[in-house]
């Protein structure tokens, strides 16, 4: 026999109701105005009286609310009217399993993940076209950095004309100096149908829709598709290699790279995968707007985002338009359930960051500073440069640098992976200080020791400097040894079951609450980490069908 | 329809309370221990069981809110901007209504604060408003989302508290219903508009802690 702990003001009775207002004793003193005029109403005597009923209604609310992110229906509750309070399992598990529950789950996902990456800027203005307002209706795109002053001369950034293009015999753009400054030759538009809507055409300056697919660029051959320093270097066919600032092409890419991150984690929950799949699995979803981007906005390796055409699996062909349409494609190897999609490289963009991360969802610690402080900023210790020996940083970083190597061969501000072949663990080229100012050498290499202790690193990758050998095996084996490894220990169970147990029981765990946590995540490791019957079970313990405090329920 | 308001709020604060339970969960409920002791035996003890912390309160988030409306209300849900083309403020209120977007912020706030509470108040009013329009306009008792009943206030308020709060109340008593139907009296005798009474009511219980915690 469970009973319920009384603990109701003024000797009387306690109900839910009074732990409900005393959660909502701010909304409460905000009523508490109107209270005072209606003094009389407001006194009106609560009445205890036992009500299974009540009880079994208010546990369906929460079950619906919870699980479902809904009220529970009428009928729903009037069949438990029916039952006396009691609510058949099926029900239960009909809630757990529905697809509302993946949705509420998407929530929990959210939280750990951090899904939004819509503030990145993907290109920087070489690739970006926008309406030029100073020209025509402001309806003629064009590029506004640097391009446009490489296209046109002058000082000032030039737009095209308002008038269709002319084209000499060999297909060259024709121009018209311009009336106020003579260096500046402006060509016309062109009409294009551009990949983020072709079913239009748009007018586009002359020079910033070219499709060539090389040109010239002091006295050397370029690749349109990442050297934007040609002047016959466009945004190429169906301006397919720059984004529209108007079009806001690149936000559709960027949701949609949050969005892959939760549809996966949706997918393993929906199928009954384990768990476990959300660090480990290889398959991924990609839709339309994140098809193209990977296809054809990925060339400019060094451009501040760093991605490269090599994505470690074969990439969809959907067109831009179809962002609904979600194809699957298996990844190779390296790859790690969502460690390794770009919604969590570009959110957490260092390797600590993700290491940090990995820590908080998924292990459920956090790092902090030691007892007493750090060091003071002019201590001598400071300029130790091994974070995992330096005063005050080494007691995290002891652990955060080991975890950082899994990503070392995913590239930080940016999410393509590093393969060994193309960035070598050492570059004698990027110790040389004629390569100083090489952009991969700069990027990801040390070419400038800033400590005697960094000289016999000198062209290494940045990830092995001061690396131990246990460092050094980390990086070979990628985000999936972290992944394995938290899995194997326990620990990843032990983390996602305390989550959801806290999330559903609406407050941290404490002490008396270990129990129901350790016995809980020996049935989800049992179950094969089926994430719903661990949702269930949880749903289905006193602390959750209780609410407020009670005794005897720790079974 | 300040006056509703009013009391629409008193109502939410004090007069709507549910009854105290107590339950025994059905004994399929309970999850079996790997490991008993002692203590969780169900055999008397002369030392009585450690008393546990069950499940807290917590108030309703954006998410459940922007998905919960729609469904009590057949679809109608909190709008705002330019009638013709009208904005989900769910969604444009989230930040300020303390949804997390992930990019300024990263926890939630499910804090019942005053500002929460003064755009729940519009919520309701908007949608009591509509939802009471569109009953009056629906031909058949299962098509009304808050008037199924509405020439039997008693039954109504049963149904609305059922509904909206998850609270039944069986057909012989009043109880937590008295200060719902004073308030409908009320706004019938200032008005004489049923509508307007029971638009009050729906605020009343649309705003009121037995929805908005859970």
């Amino acid at each position: 026999m469970r009973m319920r702990v009384l603990f109701g003001p003024n000797g009387r009775c306690a109900t839910r109701h009074d732990r409900r207002l005393a959660a909502s004793a701010l909304a409460v003193r905000l009523l508490a105005g109107a209270v005072a005029l209606l003094g009389s109403q407001a006194a009106t005597a609560q009445v205890c009286t036992e009500s299974t009923v009540e009880e079994g209604l208010q546990y369906l609310r929460r079950l619906s609310l919870d699980l479902r992110g809904r009220f529970p229906d009428v009928a729903e509750m009037e069949s438990v009217v029916t039952n006396a309070g009691v609510i058949d399992p099926s029900i239960i598990r009909g809630i757990v399993r529905s697809e509302d529950a993946v949705e509420a789950l998407r929530q929990h996902h959210r939280n750990l993940l951090w899904t939004n990456v819509t503030d990145l800027r993907l290109s920087n203005q070489e690739w970006q076209l926008g309406l030029d307002r100073r020209t025509g209706a402001g309806d003629i795109y064009s590029m506004n950095g640097g391009r446009a002053r490489r296209y046109r001369g002058g000082d000032q950034y030039g737009a095209c004309l308002d008038e269709p293009a002319r084209f000499g015999a060999a297909g060259e753009i024709l121009t018209t100096p311009d009336a106020n400054d003579p260096t500046q030759q402006r060509e016309g538009w062109v009409l294009v149908r551009p990949y983020w809507n072709p079913s239009t055409e748009i007018k586009v300056c002359a020079f910033d829709a070219q499709t060539n697919l090389t040109g010239m660029s002091a006295r050397r051959t370029v690749d349109c598709r990442i050297d934007s320093s040609a002047t016959q270097c466009g945004c190429g066919p169906n301006l397919s290699w720059c984004q529209s600032q108007p079009d806001r092409t690149a936000a559709k890419i960027t949701a949609a790279m949050g969005e892959q991150l939760l549809r996966f984690m949706d997918k393993v929950v929906r199928e009954g995968r384990p768990y476990t799949e959300v660090l480990t699995a290889r398959d991924i979803e990609v839709n339309g707007p994140l098809s193209h981007y990977l296809r054809f906005q990925t060339q400019d390796a060094l451009n501040f985002l760093f991605a490269t055409p090599d994505h470690d699996f074969a990439v969809p062909e959907l067109a831009f338009t179809e962002d609904q349409t979600w194809v699957s494609a298996m990844r190779e190897a390296t790859h790690a359930g969502v460690l390794t999609m770009p919604g969590y490289l570009l959110k957490f963009q260092s390797n600590r960051g993700r290491a940090n991360r990995f820590y908080n969802a998924f292990l459920c610690q956090s790092f902090k500073a030691p007892e007493g402080g750090l060091a003071a900023a002019d201590d001598e210790c400071n300029s130790e440069p091994d974070l995992t020996k330096r005063c005050g940083c080494k007691y995290c970083h002891v652990t955060v640098e080991p975890a950082a190597a899994y990503w070392g061969r995913w590239s930080e501000a940016g999410f393509a992976p590093m393969d060994e072949a193309t960035y070598p663990k050492v570059r004698t080229d990027c110790a040389d200080p004629q390569n100083a100012r090489n952009p991969l050498c700069r990027r990801f290499y040390l070419t400038s020791p800033g400590h005697p202790d960094e000289e016999a690193y000198k062209g290494y990758l940045m990830p092995y400097v001061f690396a131990t050998p246990q460092r050094e095996a980390n990086i070979a084996q990628g985000p999936r040894g972290i992944a394995d490894a938290a899995i194997a220990n326990g620990s990843f169970a032990s983390c996602a079951t305390r989550q959801l147990y806290e999330r559903l029981v609406a407050r941290e765990a404490v002490e008396t609450d270990q129990a129901a946590l350790d016995a809980l995540s020996a049935s989800f490791v049992a179950s094969s980490y089926d994430v719903r019957a661990l949702i269930e079970s949880i749903v289905t313990r006193p602390e959750y069908v209780e609410a407020g405090r009670f005794t005897g329920g720790a079974q | 329809m300040k006056k509703i308001f009013a009391l629409s709020l008193v109502l939410g604060a004090c007069g709507a309370e549910p009854s105290p339970q107590v339950m025994m969960p059905p004994d399929h409920m309970m999850m079996p221990s790997p490991s008993p002791s002692p203590s969780t035996s169900p055999s008397p003890s002369p030392t009585p069981a450690p008393v546990q912390d069950g499940r807290s309160t917590r108030r309703v988030s954006v998410a459940q809110m922007r998905k919960a409306i729609p469904a009590l209300f057949n679809g109608l849900t909190w709008t705002g901007g330019n009638p013709r083309n009208p904005v989900p403020m769910f969604d444009l209120m989230a930040r300020t209504l303390g949804e997390a977007n992930y990019l300024s912020s990263t926890e939630e706030n499910l804090e019942p604060n005053p500002i929460f509470a003064k755009f729940m108040d519009d919520m309701a009013g908007q949608v009591c408003a509509a939802a009471v329009a569109a009953d009056r306009a629906a031909p058949a008792a299962q098509d009304k989302m808050v008037l199924p009943y509405a020439a039997d206030p008693a039954r109504n308020l049963r149904f609305l508290r059922l509904k909206l709060h998850g609270i039944y109340v069986p057909e012989n008593s009043t109880e937590g219903l008295e200060n719902l139907q004073a308030l409908y009296d009320g706004v019938l005798g200032e008005t004489s508009s049923a509508d307007q009474a029971w638009t009050g009511v729906c605020i009343a219980m649309l705003t009121a802690p037995e929805l908005m915690a859970y």
